[in-house]
């Protein structure tokens, strides 16, 4: 009996004291594997990583990615009240996306309420969904890519409704771009669109004038995807070249991030993972002036008769320099070392957030609970928590510059 | 070992069997319905099986539901009467009155004020009988509600000022008053809406109720505009921005569009409509589009009236569509979660089919141990038994053999006794007239007692001889003799020798004999048994 005992006993015991399986988040990046090669397709460096080897974890500081932190209170006019949207900035300006009935608004740096920017409907200049916008405070202006364009819908930053820039060529048949990414050269007047690879599509890299005529379209399309609007389209502009990256969710399959070259109207993969002996699973690119980020979607899941979601995500990180990389999150240490949420957000060098007074004090609050911030930052986010009135704030932006290499 | 079976299957049914969790969710329906929280009550309503619960049970329950969710279904009504009917009975007053309640709110819905009085005066009588003022205050608070639905506002008045005169240990709180307030502006008096409303407001005010200070806001809009002093209204509205909160920010300035239209201060009004068709309320942001379609028609703008009633109706449909996608979505959550259930149900039913396969199993081996035990046991008793007989029988069958052969002795020693040569010896017959004299036996006489004796006696003294080869021939005479129970008289008088010299023989014979083979016999004793 006693030994029937000890042969139960002892390898419970040992298997509880068996350090845990995962293993310890690093705090460094020198503390992660390498995780990807460089290789060279056609003269052009493609970073490979393997996704078997993105095993390890890593905590960043926000401070490590992004040079500064603002906080940023709108201004709460009755007509200038914002839902969670995302924003575009400039030196002086503050545009924040439109959601359903609420137009596209426009904001001092300052977080000061200046004008709407046309009006969601079916008006002239009316808009539906908006799938990018840029603003370009240089040249005073304001694009929009509604789904399914035919034009971008051009406004100045005063709200006046300019020409429109055609999407499709005057010699060509009429076709409806479904979501696209976009960037104005405003100085050259020239526009570099990139739109979802559907088979029925006859281009999808080009760069155009404003009258709508092709300049120069990518000769290579390594997308022939059917016609599906649960795909999306990505250009962030953190870095000097047109990045593109394509979220495709049906078939899985291993994708690319894409640099789109005018100078040599050439389509240069820039950045992929690599599923060795596995089945891909779904997954998206986003590139920083730093580094490669992306998440990985472990399942989806049936939600509705027609409706799926995404679940168990996996964020990862691979640095460009060192090809360091791992699965990661990013605490914010500006403010009292909260989640850092919206780094996939960083669009044109900035980091920033749009979030509501309620979101933000919560967050706060709970920085506050915690026993290892210094008296100055305990004080810092305390006084912020304060000053926050949760029944007539307006939103806050939270902005950072990204750090460039 | 039968009793440690009949023990483990009592537990196996102990566990399998469902425990009984609708009653444990009643009690806590019940519970909760004491503090009044729908939500609590309707999440462990939701939970029982109806057809589970005993009759009392489904009272309880009927009762609690009844009186928690407004219900006009003809059955519902029906039932209703019916548990009143039960309670007045049982001379349940607490759960009868709860009935009462439930019955005068369904008339009370349905309009019918006349039933809904009714049950309020039979109430009335069991709360001044019980001199509960609670009571008597909610029949007041009923009876001002009733008269003021069916637009009977002086009644309506007359029974809130009776029920404020009732004693409760406060004095009166802003609702109450907000409450006289409306009473009054239904009533198209003005002048004592606009106090009560007042009294409302400080009162909000002094309690730090922001909301309800807001809301006033509204009602002092509402009283103005009905007395065309749109002016103040507006006045009292912008006042009221202190109070607001960003959720109110859209209907704030829907009032102000409205009032401005009133006005006639079209391009104020249009503005305002404006701000509310681009906020975060897009229930009130469609109302907004409406009034800015309307504007525009009436200016002569059909284009523009025509894209705004677009987008007001577009948002409904957005809203219509995030509904019934919402409702499919539920629709289908439910179903997936039920069938996982299902499949939950599926499986916990093979695990007990396992379960109870595996026991029948158990069982199986265990009667089967128990049965091929006790057949073992029958058959070592069987076997033991047998045993036992057989042996008796070989015991019995010794015992007639040795009955057998003492029989046989006998009858030979008859024999030998009617023998002639036996006739000589004295000690074979019972002739004892020539005890003492000499006994000559002659050789022919003594092969014939050889003989006799191997025939009688399994080849005696051929075997006595094989085994004592030392023993002559005068020495198996000798052995011969003893063997047919010759006394010493006799031998002394056959060899003509004393009784010591035949003992001497015998010794002699003995010694010849050897004690392994005698093994502590006599000679007497061996010869007999050789």
């Amino acid at each position: 009996m006693k030994r029937t005992f000890l042969y139960i006993a002892i390898p419970l015991v040992v298997s509880a004291c068996r350090p845990s399986a995962t293993s310890s988040v690093a705090t460094s990046w020198e503390q992660l594997p390498v995780v990807a090669e460089r290789i060279e397709t056609n003269g052009q460096p493609l970073i490979v990583c393997d996704w078997s080897q993105l095993t390890d974890s890593i905590a960043l500081p926000l401070s490590q990615l992004v040079e500064d932190l603002e906080i940023i209170p709108l201004e709460n006019k009755d007509e200038a009240y914002v839902r969670n949207t995302s924003i575009r900035l400039s030196d002086n300006y503050i545009l924040l996306h439109s959601s359903r009935n609420m137009p596209f608004k426009l904001f001092t740096r300052q977080g000061k309420f200046i004008r709407n920017i046309g009006n969601s409907g079916n008006g002239p200049g009316g808009y539906g969904q908006v799938c990018d916008f840029q603003l370009d405070e240089a040249h005073n202006r304001i694009y929009l890519m509604p789904w399914n364009a035919t034009a971008l819908i051009v406004y100045d930053l005063q709200g006046r409704l300019q020409p429109s820039i055609p999407l499709n060529a005057p010699d060509e048949q009429p076709w409806k771009l479904p979501k696209s990414a976009f960037h104005v050269d405003g100085e050259h007047r020239e526009v570099t669109v990139a739109t979802l690879p559907w088979k029925s599509n006859p281009r999808m890299v080009w760069v155009q004038d404003f009258e709508g005529h092709i300049l120069q379209q990518s000769p290579s399309n390594p997308y022939q995807l059917a016609m599906d609007y649960s795909t999306d389209i990505y250009h962030l502009n953190n870095t000097d070249a047109f990045e593109l990256s394509v979220l495709n969710f049906y078939p899985e399959k291993e994708d690319t991030l894409y640099h789109y070259e005018a100078e040599t109207n050439r389509l240069t993969p820039a950045f992929t993972l690599d599923f060795p002996g596995a089945k891909p699973l779904v997954h998206e690119y986003f590139e920083l002036p730093t580094c490669y980020i992306g998440m990985v979607i472990g399942r989806m899941e049936e939600v509705g008769l027609t409706q799926t979601e995404s679940r168990e995500h996996t964020h990862f990180i691979v640095d460009k320099r060192t090809l360091r990389g791992g699965h990661y999150r990013v605490y914010n240490d500006f403010l009292g070392n909260t989640e850092a949420f919206w780094l996939n957000h960083s669009r044109n060098g900035y980091y920033a957030r749009n979030l509501s007074p309620h979101m933000l004090k919560a967050e706060l609050e709970e920085a506050l609970r915690r026993s290892d911030l210094t008296p100055a930052m305990l004080q810092k986010v305390s006084a912020l928590a304060e000053s926050i009135d949760v029944e007539r704030d307006n939103n806050y932006l939270i902005i950072g510059k990204l750090k460039c290499p | 070992m039968k009793h440690l079976s009949f023990f483990l299957i009592f537990l196996f049914f102990i566990a399998c069997t469902p425990t009984n969790r609708n009653s444990e969710w009643l009690r806590q329906a019940e519970a909760q319905s004491d503090a009044g929280r729908t939500d609590s009550i309707l999440t462990y309503l939701y939970k029982i099986n109806e057809n589970k619960l005993s009759e009392e049970e489904s009272r309880t329950f009927h009762r609690i539901k009844l009186a928690t969710v407004m219900n006009n279904a003809p059955e519902a009504v029906e039932k209703m009467y019916e548990l009143a009917t039960y309670y007045l009975q049982q001379n349940d007053t607490t759960n009868l009155q709860t009935m009462r309640k439930v019955l005068y709110r369904n008339y009370a819905f349905n309009k019918q004020y006349h039933q809904a009085d009714s049950i309020l005066q039979v109430m009335l009588h069991l709360y001044i009988n019980k001199k509960d003022s609670t009571g008597i205050r909610w029949y007041y608070s009923m009876k001002t509600n009733l008269h003021q639905d069916a637009g009977k506002i002086d009644s309506a008045l007359y029974y809130f000022d009776k029920r404020m005169a009732i004693p409760y240990g406060r004095k009166a709180t802003a609702y109450e008053h907000y409450w006289k307030a409306q009473l009054w502006m239904q009533a198209n008096q003005y002048a004592q809406a606009e106090s009560s409303l007042d009294s409302a407001k400080a009162l909000a005010i002094e309690a730090k109720n922001e909301e309800l200070a807001y809301h006033l806001s509204g009602y002092y809009q509402q009283l103005y505009t009905k007395q065309g002093q749109y002016a103040k209204a507006l006045q009292m509205l912008q006042e009221s921005r202190k109070y607001m909160k960003r959720k109110d920010v859209a209907s704030h300035n829907l009032y102000k569009a409205q009032l401005f239209e009133l006005m006639h201060r079209e391009d104020s009004a249009r503005y305002y409509y404006d701000v509310v068709a681009r906020s975060e309320n897009l229930f009130l942001a469609t109302e907004a589009f409406y009034h800015l379609s309307q504007s525009a028609l009436a200016h002569g703008n059909a284009e523009k009236a025509y894209h705004f009633h677009q987008d007001a109706t577009g948002y409904i449909d957005q809203v219509y569509r995030a509904y019934q996608t919402q409702a499919k979505n539920n629709a289908f959550n439910e179903l997936k979660y039920q069938r996982e259930i299902d499949e939950l149900k599926i499986s916990r039913q093979q695990d007990t089919i396992l379960i109870l396969s595996l026991v029948l199993v158990l069982l199986a081996l265990i009667a089967s141990g128990i049965i091929y035990i006790q057949h073992k046991k029958r058959k070592e008793t069987e076997a033991l038994q047998k045993q036992t007989e057989q042996e008796n029988q070989l015991l019995r069958q010794a015992e007639e053999l040795s009955a057998l052969r003492e029989k046989a002795t006998a009858l030979r020693e008859e024999l030998i006794r009617k023998m002639e040569i036996f006739q000589k010896l004295p000690s074979l017959n019972d002739n004892q007239e020539n005890a003492n004299q000499a006994i000559r036996i002659s050789d022919n006489e003594w092969i014939e007692i050889r003989n006799m004796l191997d025939a009688e006696y399994d080849n005696f003294t051929t075997r006595l001889r094989k085994k004592v080869i030392t023993l002559n021939m005068a020495d198996i005479n000798f052995c011969c003799l003893l063997k047919i129970n010759v006394s010493i008289q006799d031998l002394a008088n056959i060899y003509c020798i004393n009784k010591q010299s035949v003992s001497r023989r015998k010794q002699r014979i003995k010694e010849k004999i050897g004690n392994d083979l005698l093994q502590g016999l006599t000679l007497d004793e061996f010869i007999q048994r050789f």
